[in-house]
């Protein structure tokens, strides 16, 4: 090894870490964004549950929210991987599938960080 | 006999990609990107780029994504798979041509950009920068997979260097 390969992992990590600890301490969201080619097309209130189903010339997903959670429960795109992503409630924290071009994303009109500062 | 012997170590760099690109599937996808890997595979790409150069890093490279997804993938996992890679390598090839880092700081830079890659690509194609949110934690899985890469191809690109004979 070299100094310089010292040097990148350490910024990496200065970086990395704090940016990640910041992101898992993000408090939860309290509505949900759905969003079909970057366009809003429905806000969901995460207080109430429910199922709600959307489609686009891509395919359909069926979106969930329960307990103030959300996920995508039932998709007709290859792979699968926005069900497989489960359950997401953190403010910003997002579920998208990638072959419909759809995507959920947490949002929230409150503060956005748990104040740990004692 | 020599391009016997390459051909033979290329196939065999091959193999071992693929069969690394098969443990990477059996890890749960922390980010919904359809393909989207830590980078294990790296290692066998890395190990052609070190011991014969970046056409048959290629090589083995586009072998390997064509093969995975046709094995284990999809026909989306092969685009983003191939992003990824495209701009790895091209990074790889970059640092290394600097000489300033060692494979360790190869293999890291890669899969800073592989990383990258994938995320614009998925990022451009949903028109959301939602994605981004998962990016720190990748990238530090990533680069934790790419020192483990580029220091194993450190210890053995010298002791493997008899096999071009
Ligand atoms: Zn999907």
């Amino acid at each position: 090894m070299k100094k310089s390969d010292l040097i990148l992992i350490a910024i990496a990590v200065i970086i990395l870490i704090p940016i990640a600890l910041l992101l898992v301490n993000t408090k939860s969201g309290d509505k949900a964004l759905v969003k079909s080619d970057g366009q809003t097309i429905d806000v969901l209130d995460l207080s109430v549950d429910g199922t709600y189903r959307y489609e686009n010339k891509y395919g359909f997903n069926i979106v969930e929210v329960r307990d103030k959670n959300v996920r995508v429960i039932e998709a007709d795109c290859p792979g699968h991987d926005c069900i497989n992503k489960g359950f997401i409630k953190r403010n910003n924290e997002s579920v998208i599938c990638l072959p419909h071009h759809f995507e959920v994303i947490i949002s929230s009109d409150k503060e956005e960080y748990d104040v740990v500062v004692q | 006999m020599k391009k016997v012997n390459k051909i033979t170590f290329l196939g065999l760099f091959t193999a071992m990609a693929l069969i690394l690109s098969f443990l990477e599937t059996l890890i749960p996808n922390i980010v919904p990107i359809p393909g989207f890997k830590i980078g294990l595979a790296n290692f066998a790409v890395l190990m052609a780029l070190y011991l014969y150069g970046f056409k048959e890093a290629l090589i083995v490279d586009l072998v390997r994504i064509l093969l995975s997804a046709i094995l284990f993938g999809s026909f989306f996992s092969f685009f983003y798979a191939l992003s990824g890679a495209a701009l790895a390598l091209t990074i790889e090839l970059i640092i290394k041509k600097t000489d300033k880092f060692s494979p360790v700081g190869v293999s890291v830079f890669g899969a800073i950009f592989h990383n990258l890659g994938q995320f614009l690509l998925a990022g451009f194609i949903i028109r959301s920068l939602g994605i981004f949110y998962y990016l720190p934690f990748t990238l530090i899985f990533c680069i934790l997979t790419g020192f483990f890469n580029g220091y194993l191809v450190t210890i053995l690109k010298d002791r493997l260097k008899n096999i071009k004979k």
